[in-house]
């Protein structure tokens, strides 16, 4: 079969005629660029059609008929030679800047050069990367603003948190949205496992998405593939895009090399709800009456006022500064035995509110990175930990990352053996609880306390000596045990988790150099973790203590088999790819938890539990079988067309449906070749067209109907009730049809230019589990329903104002638009529920809108527009659930600057985002709580506070509110009084650096001390309270709900690099 | 060329096609059964059902604050008749749930496939039967709840795919209620055993759920006997069949106290930690034999103590209740002034882990046959024993037998159906349902306090301030008639919810649009009087 597959390619060659033997040459073609020999290159004798390609050595032999000396080298990309032939020359060939030869990794690992390529595809260099690391919340958020259409949000304050990833908006309406990360060819699981009650601001840990486990440090080029032309190779899983990495690779130079960067950073909180310092705990309803919420007590015969501290709202007394019993005077007094006299406390706002609460982080991070290059194999080894101290108390973070990769080839260097392996380590003490998880120390701080509370106090006492908590919200006077709210201090330091991962991911791998055209390649790719998490809630708690233990694993294996041509002739080049893969993914958890407490306190272990500790376990394997092939046209350099075909079989669908192929066809044209001589100032010019489909599977097991086991409560009978979702066994494939266009533009010797696209992609027959009406029985039933259409526009614009010898102005603009709409969901079926939030809204998608919408209660609006006010004064909420709002924005993008001057460096980049909203519980429990400035501003609870409507009656609403009724109208009344903007226009990063050029023969070589600062200010209609983005606490579908947010943090750093 | 490709493409295939079956057997869910016996879906949908709903969130937020057993501590929005929306959507999904899972141990039992594997765990018309008494026992709480709900429709996905079941008329619903349970108790087979293990409600005995199916039928027809000519029919009927006869024919569900099988009560005071409740004041008063000054309304009995106030509430002597729902605020300010007893530092038995929840007692059976028998006194007597009887008991304590036949004798001065609806009221203790719908249907307890009346005093150092029950929701004066249909069904069933909500009075979702038996006039209209 090998002989006849050779037979095949070698057919299609040109230049294999026999000539009449005369002199022998054999020689070396070499890369000016980096020394490395150019493998492929045609060598052509002049006057003649004789010729061949470079080996992989870079090496050719050729037969020079008589009389003819002369050798034109070419290649693509390189400025063509024509040299005399000499036995054992070396040629040198200049890469052509002009052409704009940029090489870029595309789908699989192929290197195409970029103006070959019928689709977008965006680089993005590893060294911005780690210009400002942005601590170490999540290495792909350093991405944001860089490449149009790539939208990235994250909760800066959450360490380790989510970041939700997206490329032209969203194609599947319950399935993953996020793009493929593929690492060196090896896909990375990227996602989260953040419960739903955590994505949906219910309270829990985020864990973060576990692309995160990638190392900046090692990386040599991101390219984003974003629209499924780029990505049809790649199958079902690169339908949202793919987001392509690839690591450093040993360089050629003298000897070793050595690399060495530290890094020193440091977390502020930049920005915190802004609330009220007037009035502190309590009810308030008497004060209108003239009476207090205070209360008295008695101690050894003497009177003392007690404020209402089981009370969680701040409609208090004025903080006039009278003394008063305070929790902390009461706690201190019964730490001591109750002996003597209680201190008092002066009524008044804190000196020590809520933001003294926050520490400042620090984190170092190190990298050193040593490779070689040796005549027959390359090698580098990296190694990177960090560790962070977060602005939390008691958090913590610490990485250790692992980078080896090298390969070996035969003398002949036909043969080559290359691995590249990761080994990634963490360990995290302390994450933030989200939403309106009991620990969350946002959710007491802003939505349900008393304004008066000192930090100072609280961090002082929140033990007794006894070990048992101490809290302000206690029960009353003479009760300390929590009513609902823990000590913020207790909440850190006593109800902690913490978690482990230990993942290695990489790949080893052969090819064989058939012929100079045809390469066989076949590569193991793995990813392979471990994930632990450990849960505690410790005795004395405000809930029940209890303990648990998540233990996670996963693997995935990709056998990838290919067979790859290229071949150039005269003005036509050619390049065929054939593939073959096999997946299988494997994930199964185990997970404990103690029932009814625990026996002895902090002491965290299953068996500590009051009753037999319960356990669970699940386990989940999914296969795909895939063909797949390319093949490239291109002609002149001028004209090129590509086509893609693959085929996969799945596991998860029904036998008679499980296989499905799907196409893609792109095209190029590069116009500015035709009017090279007419128009010398057009530098480059090219348009792209493309189609491509994709095809999708789903999930597994969703084929035939489950029972749940539910109950023991009859020893002999466990009981089993019917799952919550209706399964479907008649289920078939999703496609996904996409095409674009786009125009590409560089003037003035690349002083100018511009990239603009412009596609649609249209998902149809999706697998969905719809949402049904409880009275089906059922809560879900799997599907296959539904269109959703993307429609956008991505421009991106570069320039070079300024280009002298010293000094550089380097700018870029990206900018992206995405339209989304629901075309349909099932047949009768106008609304798909992606999630409810905790209290109020829900998030959907429904026919005829914009993916996300944010489902509530809205303002009744008279026929005029004016929000209606009932017979109490108060705005009044529509019956039923609309549309208030949406959650995707409708324009992002970033604006990028850099300055050289001489030596020294400077960058700044500013984000923005547009359009889009978000439902924040907050605010709402903010206002509920008296909490929120808006809630004293004014003098408004002396005077009330008229809602700005209408009557019933069609006048002028008059009557005034007290402030309470108003802002617990928040809650009570229309949701959409929540729906805030998530517009923005962030100072994403500044960096400024030097870089002292050492002499190469010194021992350092090279030393760089650069300064930078991340997410330094933030601008918005709705940013008085919030940074819209701190709303992320997952990496799904489930967005737009705030629930108690971390607050956002800026960090600031120094690096040095040094080179050996 | 075409031979090459050809061979590629059936080697690469070839390598597919061996992982093909491997694939398939890939894909069964090795997380979740797929064949169950139906003795083992009855126990969990007995277990589910109860768990929904006799919980902090549908009982204790919602219709044991309605009927005023129960009265939330300081959150008081569902007490002044302001559902939350979510809850209000969980609770009605989850008992349709509830629903499906008897109609799953009909269908095992009817279908030829599954009929014979299923008989092995009791006769196959026992176990139709009994989960056709349950469904029913169900449905009329959940129509008694919110008015008119999708019943002849609903349940259909599986086998007719409907997704949008139309919303029944609720008399239409009752009809078919009464047919059913007929049906059921019809086809019961006492020679047989229900099921041979897993029925935690009677333990598999065929007579008994014969018994609970007439007495159901009872509670059903005296719901609707101010509307319905045929409902002493429904009662003759039922009385023939044979309904209970004892405290130990009586529908009760008993938790466990292994693992963590106890009773959602237990779960959410003390793992949920949420102490937010405590006994209502009407209640308690009730009990006390104390009238209500406030609105200066009389009590039957004044001065008399019922000895199930040792059992509903903390026995410290004093016995207060919780204000009937002033402000957020002003309620915990309350729970301390007027000295009302923490369930949490003091757990009465209703908090016990092993709690046994009552589906339908006997007396109350009583109290239906009583009143069919035109409010006789002997009925009413043996009403009160066996209730006195089944509450010492559910608790496992004992009382002195002459204290008990005093307080009858005190309670039966005046037999009439005052005295029926508040015997009644009494022993449906968190039975919150059945005892708001007796009060929409009969007007009594007259004590419950109704929007406007004065609900607490609030002492100051200025003096007493007194406040009103002022409920969150229009109402029109009386106690909430019914709960809003969930916001859910708006979107994901909103033709059916919409037609629905424009048969309400108003065409609006409100809360007061009355039940088709609630023909009262005004809240004080007593129709059982006439």
């Amino acid at each position: 079969m090998m002989k006849r597959l050779t037979m095949f390619f070698a057919g299609l060659l040109l230049c294999t005629s026999a000539a009449l033997a005369q002199t022998k040459v054999t020689g070396t073609v070499i890369s000016q660029d980096d020394g490395q020999p150019i493998i492929g290159a045609a060598v052509k004798v002049v006057g003649t059609t004789t010729g061949m390609l470079t080996d992989v050595n870079g090496r050719f032999d050729v037969t020079l008929p008589a009389g003819k000396d002369q050798l034109e080298i070419t290649y693509l990309g390189f400025i063509t030679q024509v040299v005399q032939a000499k036995n054992g020359m070396r040629i040198f060939l200049k890469s052509d800047a002009q052409a704009l030869d940029e090489v870029v990794v595309t789908a699989m690992g192929i290197s195409r050069e970029k103006k070959a390529l019928g689709y977008a595809v965006s680089e993005v260099n590893g060294e911005d990367l780690i210009k400002s690391r942005g601590g170490l919340n999540n290495p792909v958020n350093a991405l944001q603003g860089k490449v149009a259409g790539l939208q990235i949000t994250s909760a800066g304050g959450s360490m380790g948190g989510s970041s939700k990833v997206l490329i032209r908006g969203n194609n599947s309406l319950s399935g993953s949205n996020q793009p493929l990360f593929v690492i060196d060819g090896v896909p990375i699981e990227g996602r989260d496992y953040n419960t739903t009650d955590t994505q949906r601001g219910a309270g829990g840990y985020d864990y973060g998405n576990l692309i995160q486990d990638i190392n900046p440090d090692d990386i040599e080029s991101v390219s984003v593939l974003k629209g499924a032309a780029a990505s049809a190779l790649y199958g079902s899983r690169a339908s949202n895009g793919v987001i392509m990495i690839t690591t450093k690779k040993a360089q050629r130079q003298q000897g070793l090399g050595v690399e060495f960067s530290s890094t020193l950073g440091i977390e502020r909180v930049s920005k915190l709800p802004k609330l009220q310092s007037e009035y502190g705990g309590g009810y308030g309803y008497m004060s209108l009456d003239g009476y207090d919420d205070f209360g008295e007590i008695e101690i050894n015969g003497k009177a003392y006022i007690t404020p209402n501290y089981g009370m969680d709202e701040s409609w208090g007394p004025k903080l006039d500064g009278r003394q008063v019993l305070s929790w902390y005077d009461l706690a201190k007094w019964e730490a001591n035995g109750k002996k003597g006299d209680p201190t008092t406390s002066p009524w008044s706002a804190s000196n020590h509110d809520y933001e003294d609460f926050f520490e400042t982080g620090v984190s170092f991070t190190n990298n050193v990175a040593i490779s070689q290059v040796y005549d027959n194999s390359a090698f580098r080894i990296s190694y990177t930990n960090t560790s962070l101290d977060g602005y939390l108390p008691n958090s913590s973070m610490y990485k250790n990352i692992f980078n080896v990769n090298g390969n070996i080839m035969s003398p002949d260097k036909k043969l080559n053996v290359f691995t590249n392996v990761n080994y990634f380590n963490s360990r995290t003490k302390g994450r933030p609880d989200t939403g309106y998880g009991k620990n969350n120390i946002m959710r007491t701080f802003v939505q349900w306390n008393q304004r008066q509370l000192n930090m100072n106090e609280l961090k002082d006492m929140y033990r007794y000596p006894d070990g048992t908590q101490a809290t302000w919200n206690r029960i009353d006077a003479e009760d300390p045990t929590p009513a609902y709210h823990n000590n913020p201090y207790w909440s850190r330091y006593m109800n902690y988790e913490n978690d482990t991962r230990n993942r290695i991911y990489g790949n080893v791998g052969v090819s064989y150099q058939i012929m100079p055209q045809l390469k066989a390649q076949y590569k193991v790719n793995l990813d392979f973790f471990v994930d632990k998490q450990y849960e505690r809630i410790a005795v004395g708690s405000q809930d029940e203590s209890r303990y648990s233990e998540m233990s996670r694993q996963q693997y995935e294996i990709n056998h990838e088999f290919m067979l790859m041509y290229n071949q150039t002739f005269n003005d036509f080049s050619l390049s065929a790819n054939l593939g073959a893969n096999i997946m299988k993914n494997h994930y199964e958890y185990v997970y404990g938890e103690t029932k009814g407490g625990l026996a002895i306190p902090e002491f965290y272990n299953l068996d500590n539990s009051m009753t037999q500790a319960a356990s669970s376990n699940y386990r989940r394997e999914k296969s795909i079988n895939s063909l797949f092939g390319d093949v490239t046209l291109g002609w002149k350099n001028m004209l090129y067309l590509e086509a893609t075909l693959r085929g996969d079989q799945s596991s998860t669908l029904p036998k008679d449906n499980n296989t499905y192929v799907y196409p893609s066809v792109t095209g190029s044209f590069i116009f500015s070749e035709l009017l090279k001589d007419k128009m010398p100032w057009l530098s480059f010019g090219k348009i792209r067209l493309g189609f491509a489909q994709v095809g999708n599977d789903t999930d597994p097991y969703q084929l035939y109907n489950t029972f749940t086991q539910y109950t023991n409560i009859d020893g002999a009978t466990p009981g089993y009730r019917l799952s919550d979702t209706m399964q479907n066994p008649d289920l078939k494939p999703e496609r996904t049809n996409s095409w674009e266009v786009g125009l590409e533009m560089n003037l003035f010797k690349n002083r100018l230019g511009f990239d603009i696209t412009y596609y649609q992609t249209n998902t149809k027959d999706e697998i969905l589990p719809l949402s049904v009406s409880g009275t089906t029985g059922y809560l879900y039933k799997y599907v296959n329903s539904g269109e959703i259409e993307n429609k956008g526009i991505e421009i991106g614009i570069h320039a070079t104002p300024v280009k002298t010898r010293d000094f550089e102005w380097y700018t870029q603009l990206n900018i992206a638009h995405n339209k989304n709409k629901v075309k349909s969901l099932a047949d009768g079926v106008d609304y798909f529920r992606i999630a409810s939030a905790r209290f109020k809204v829900e998030i959907g998608a429904m026919v005829g809108e914009e993916y996300g919408v944010i489902m509530g209660t809205d303002y009744v609006y008279d026929e005029n527009g004016n929000k209606m006010v009932d017979e109490n004064g108060l705005y009044m909420a529509t019956d039923g659930s609309q549309v208030i709002g949406h959650i995707f924005p409708d324009f992002t993008g970033g604006w990028n600057n850099t300055f050289r001057f001489k030596n020294f460096d400077l960058g700044f980049q500013f984000d923005f985002s547009k359009g889009g909203q978000y439902f924040s519980t907050t605010y709402m429990w903010g206002m509920y709580c008296g909490m929120l400035e808006e809630t004293a501003a004014n003098n408004v609870r002396e005077t009330g506070i008229i809602c700005d409507g209408y009557t019933e009656d069609g006048v002028p609403n008059t009557t005034v509110v007290a402030a309470r009724d108003y802002s617990e109208n928040f809650y009570s009344g229309p949701a959409a009084q929540n729906v805030l903007k998530s517009d923005y226009i962030k100072l994403r990063e500044v960096s400024i650096g030097y870089t002292f050029k050492l002499n190469p023969a010194w021992f350092i070589k090279s030393l760089r001390l650069s300064a930078y600062g991340r997410n330094l200010a933030v601008w918005g209609p709705d940013t008085k309270h919030f940074d819209p983005e701190m709303i992320v606490t997952g990496s799904g579908n489930i967005q737009g709900v705030e629930g108690g947010a971390t607050p956002m943090v800026s960090t600031y750093g120094l690096t040095v690099n040094l080179k050996f | 060329m075409k031979k090459l490709i050809k061979y590629t493409l059936i080697g690469s295939f070839c390598i597919a096609a061996v992982s093909c079956s491997d694939q398939e057997a890939m894909n069964v869910d090795p997380n979740l059964a797929s064949n169950v016996p139906s003795n083992m879906i009855m126990n969990a949908a007995e277990k589910w059902t109860m768990d929904n709903i006799y919980d902090n969130w549908f009982s204790a937020r919602q219709c044991l604050v309605y009927s005023q057993q129960w009265s939330q501590r300081n959150y008081t929005e569902e007490d002044r008749y302001q559902v939350r929306e979510p809850q209000n959507n969980s609770y009605f999904k989850y008992l349709y749930m509830g629903l499906n899972n008897f109609q799953k141990v009909i269908n095992m039992n009817k279908n030829e496939a599954t009929k014979n594997a299923s008989s092995a765990y009791g006769a196959n018309c026992n176990q139709i039967a009994a989960a056709m008494i349950m469904k029913v026992w169900l449905a009329n709480l959940m129509t008694d709840t919110w008015g008119g709900i999708p019943y002849s429709e609903a349940l259909r996905l599986e086998s007719d795919n409907v997704l949008y079941a139309k919303y029944d008329d609720q008399k239409d619903l009752y009809a078919q209620l009464i047919k059913e349970v007929t049906e059921a108790v019809n086809m019961i087979d006492e020679s047989e055993p229900a099921f041979t293990s897993g029925d935690v409600i009677f333990n598999g005995d065929a007579s008994k759920w014969k018994k609970f199916g007439n007495s159901l039928k009872c509670r059903l027809a005296i719901h609707m006997s101010k509307v319905d000519s045929n409902w002493k029919t429904y009662i003759q009927e039922a009385l023939a069949s044979g309904v209970m006869k004892s405290n130990d024919d009586a529908a009760k569900f008993k938790y466990s106290d292994t693992g963590t099988e106890y009773c959602k009560f237990y779960e959410g005071f003390f793992v949920n930690n949420r102490n937010d409740f405590a006994i209502n004041k009407t209640l308690a008063d009730l009990l006390k034999g104390q009238r209500d000054t406030l609105n200066a309304k009389s009590h039957p009995w004044e001065g008399v103590i019922d000895p199930r106030i040792h059992i509903y509430t903390v026995d410290d002597g004093r016995w207060n209740g919780m204000a009937v729902a002033t402000q957020t605020g002003i309620q915990a300010r309350l729970f301390t002034q007027d000295g009302v007893a923490s369930w949490y530092a003091n757990q009465p038995p209703v908090l016990n882990k092993t709690y046994a929840v009552p589906l339908m007692t006997y007396a109350e059976l009583k109290f239906i046959i009583g009143e069919y028998n035109g409010f006789s006194v002997e009925d009413y007597q043996e009403g009160v024993q066996a209730s006195i009887d089944y509450w010492y008991d559910v608790m496992g304590a004992s009382y002195d037998a002459n204290e008990v036949a005093a307080y009858i004798e005190a309670v039966s001065q005046n037999v009439n159906a005052e005295a029926y609806a508040i015997q009644k009221y009494i022993d449906l203790f968190t039975n919150g349902t059945e005892a708001w719908t007796e009060i929409r249907r009969t007007g009594y307890p007259e004590q419950i306090v109704r929007p406007g009346e004065i609900c607490a005093v609030y002492s100051t150092r200025d003096g007493e301030v007194p406040y009103t029950f002022t409920p969150l929701s229009e109402v029109k004066g009386d106690i909430i008639a019914r709960v809003k249909y969930p916001t859910d069904e708006s979107t994901l069933n909103k033709a059916s919810w919409e037609a629905a909500v424009a048969k309400l009075q108003d065409g609006t979702n409100n809360y007061y649009s009355k039940m088709f038996w609630d023909v009262r006039t005004s809240s004080y209209d007593h129709p059982a009087n006439k």
